[in-house]
């Protein structure tokens, strides 16, 4: 028990120089070092801004792109709850639709510019943000985990379904302010938010207040008693992360070109927070890859030649192997009479033979010529929360774990590739 | 209830009673009002409703007051349980026999979801566990829709006449009795189990002093197996019983039930059994009554909207819930 608890040691701050690669220190890189770094930067540039969209997509993905850009955008204000207010919300969907809504009624109704409409659409996240961070410092942990899930509910039936703002069931436009179908402007429109978006996020993080963050997030008595105010960092807190969501939020209205409340649903909520997680807590860069993973699933599936074909075969392979090794599971836990191994393994087998049933065998009706081909929303919907569980049971860095020896290496150190293991990193903390 | 009762100050003790006094009167005052103003129908249909919620919620406080964790994966073990009765039902098994396929299914769920998430996060966080139970619960929603597209189905029920009972001119089916009598049998074994079996007090043990627990020689890893098997098959049978009511379809459990159910628990105090009954018809009525009275007429949502308010207001005024011990 002791060993499993000290053995994820805390680092202060994760752009610190972590204890072990003390030793480089005196390490400067050399003229070609530093032109092979910014040479690596520039190609990640060349292939944002122009080779990937324009050359390998060939121009027509703006769309998926853009929402990618939004996706990250989003995962950046969950990650400043999560990752350094330390407080899980799973009502996310109610931070971005209420920019969402906000912007579209400013726009629409009130006639204002699209730039207008996104910066209000950010003052009102914030304003219901700081709203529910007063909630925070009376209830905390699971409970006040429990409370965003039923506010992001409360959000999508009841505030959405104000007529006079939203336009209720029938929902409300939000014009591109590009022009009509014009989303190629648009995706470096979304580009500078986020651009601005992390500007924000890094300035913060350098200052008093994001150490402030960081040591409340840690342990809220303690940074008490160094003179830390944890209500004004807490809501202040809460105040970014809604920031960033409104700003989100009013993007992705104006990318869909329209805003109603079937939209945000509590599934919504859960993908922003696998994302986040998958992506890394407090790793910007790594929390973007995973943002803009979840939102490019389709496209990938789409894009990458035959893969969406060795899906539907898959369809078939999967259950057949989980059944296979199920039942070789369950026999061989039979046999070392490991019962429990042995119960394992019948799940397992279960499962392939419940996929396969309804194919084999034509149990559920309406299914003549469409038995269940891996499609890619459902393929989403099962690989996401498979990389969820991975992440957070073998890899709670996330995705910003394993390129951290990357990022290491272009701020001018010498390439280390167990930078950012264990040490640096831990999921979130113990508030309840 | 059996625990924390024996340990806590006696002035403590007497300041829960009159609490829950004081909030058994209120809940009095407000069903004569509610009777008062002819609203008979709101509280027998939240009641009705409200059972359902208290069986899900049972398996939530099992599984917190054994480990400490909220189990966002609840709902998905009735779901699937409900998918393999449907499965074994439509191949021609008979009800009863599918009914315990169906049990065991969840079971197993819950010995997998314990081995392959639960025992490797055992010293992390309990907000990492919460994501993680999300997690499953998300994996097997996705499952769900693979194997049954999103498209409402129909179950058979235990019981199926409708007609026997009625109460203010309402019919209560057969189904949802068996719900009542299911809720009640199950919370008296469960407390049973905690305050008079060996292995009921090993449970708490473990989930109060782990490695104390260890050390004289219980097994805290089996003791948490067992746990969540026993929350599986609860939910397995919520699942199972609520289903025919309403149709089912992926995730009917988690969007529907899972959130009055935790509301439920917290208003009982997420440790009490009886708690998590009491609560899931206080959430009951108080949404029934919600969507009912004129008063809220222009409210969109307006279960939702009380399911919040509720939630928020019991966690500000009495976090420990009706019947929880401190």
């Amino acid at each position: 028990m002791a060993g499993v608890l000290t053995r994820r040691r805390k680092s202060i701050d994760r752009d610190e120089i972590p204890p072990d690669v003390i030793v480089h220190d005196d390490f400067r890189p050399s003229t070609a070092g530093w032109a092979a770094r910014f040479g690596v930067l520039g190609s990640v540039a060349v292939l944002v801004l122009w080779l990937g969209p324009v050359v390998l997509l060939g121009g027509e993905e703006w769309f998926a792109l853009s929402l990618a850009a939004i996706y990250a955008i989003v995962g950046l204000s969950l990650n400043v709850l999560i990752g350094y207010v330390g407080t899980i919300s799973l009502g996310h969907q109610a931070f971005v639709g209420i920019g969402a809504f906000a912007s579209a009624y400013v726009v629409t109704e009130m006639e204002q510019p699209f730039l207008v409409g996104v910066a209000l659409a950010a003052l009102i996240g914030a304003f219901q943000a700081m709203l529910l961070g007063g909630l925070a410092l009376r209830v905390t942990g699971l409970y006040f985990a429990l409370i965003t899930l039923s506010y992001g509910l409360f959000a999508q039936d009841t505030l959405f379904g104000i007529q006079s703002v939203t336009g209720g069931g029938a929902g409300r436009e939000a014009p591109l302010p590009t022009g009509p179908d014009n989303f190629a402007p648009y995706y470096f429109i979304c580009l500078a938010f986020l651009a601005g978006v992390l500007f924000v996020d890094w300035r913060m993080m350098q200052t008093k207040a994001g150490r402030a963050l960081l040591a409340l997030r840690e342990n809220p008595r303690v940074a008490a008693t160094f003179g830390i105010n944890v209500r004004a960092y807490t809501v202040l807190g809460f105040g970014v992360a809604g920031l960033f969501a409104g700003i989100g939020g009013a993007l992705l209205a104006h990318l869909n070109g329209f805003v109603d409340s079937t939209e945000f649903s509590f599934q919504l909520a859960l993908v922003f927070v696998l994302m986040t997680v998958v992506g890394g807590l407090r790793n910007r860069t790594g929390i973007i890859i995973g943002s803009a993973f979840f939102a490019l699933l389709d496209l990938l599936i789409r894009k990458v030649p035959g893969l969406e074909h060795r899906l539907a075969d898959l369809d078939v392979t999967i259950p057949v192997v989980l059944a296979v090794a199920g039942l070789v599971l369950a026999v061989l836990g039979g046999l070392g009479r490991h019962w429990i191994r042995a119960g394992i393994g019948v799940a397992i087998g279960l499962v392939g033979i419940l996929i396969l049933s309804p194919m084999t065998v034509p149990v559920i009706e309406n299914q003549i010529n469409e038995f269940p081909i891996l499609v890619p929303e459902t393929f989403a919907l099962v690989v996401g929360p498979v990389l969820l569980l991975v992440t957070l049971v073998m890899y709670p860095g996330g995705i910003g774990q394993q390129i951290r020896p990357i990022q290491h290496w272009l701020s001018g150190h010498k390439f280390d590739i167990h930078v950012g293991g264990e040490a640096d990193v831990q999921i979130t903390d113990v508030r309840a | 209830m059996a625990s924390g009762g024996v340990l806590a100050p006696i002035k403590t003790r007497l300041g829960d009673q009159y609490a829950l006094v004081a909030g058994l009167a209120a809940a009095l005052v407000v069903v004569v009002f509610l009777f008062a103003i002819g609203q008979r129908e709101a509280i027998v249909l939240g009641v009705i409703a409200g059972a359902s919620y208290g069986l899900l919620g049972l398996g939530l406080v099992l599984v917190y007051k054994s480990s400490g964790v909220f189990n966002f994966a609840q709902g998905e073990f009735g779901t699937v349980a409900v998918f393999v009765l449907y499965l074994t039902t439509t191949q021609g098994i008979p009800y009863v026999f599918a009914a315990l396929i169906a049990l065991v299914v969840a079971g197993l769920l819950g010995l997998l979801t314990e081995r392959a998430v639960i025992r490797p996060l055992a010293s992390a966080p309990r907000v990492t566990l919460l994501v993680a139970t999300a997690g499953v619960a998300l994996l097997c929603i996705g499952l769900e829709f693979w194997i049954g597209r999103p498209e409402p189905r129909q179950v058979a029920p235990a019981l199926g006449r409708t007609d026997r009972v009625s109460v203010f001119g309402i019919f209560i089916s057969d189904q949802r009795l068996l719900i009542f009598a299911a809720i009640a049998v199950i919370a008296a074994a469960l407390a049973y189990f905690f305050s008079r079996t060996n292995l009921g007090l090993a449970v708490l043990a473990a989930s109060q002093e782990p490695t104390a627990t260890n050390l004289v020689g219980i097994s805290v890893a089996r003791i948490s197996t067992l746990v969540w098997v026993m929350a599986a098959v609860l939910g397995g049978v919520a699942g199972v019983l609520t289903a025919p009511l309403f149709g089912f379809a992926p995730a009917f459990l988690t969007s529907t039930a899972l959130v009055p159910a935790f509301t439920a628990a917290v208003i009982g105090g997420f440790t009490s059994l009886p708690g998590a009954f009491l609560g899931g018809v206080i959430v009951g009525i108080a949404q029934s009554v919600a969507s009912s009275l004129d008063l809220f007429e222009d409210v969109p949502g307006p279960q939702t909207a009380s399911l919040f308010v509720l939630l928020v207001l019991i966690l500000l005024v009495r976090p420990q819930g009706l019947l929880g011990g401190k």
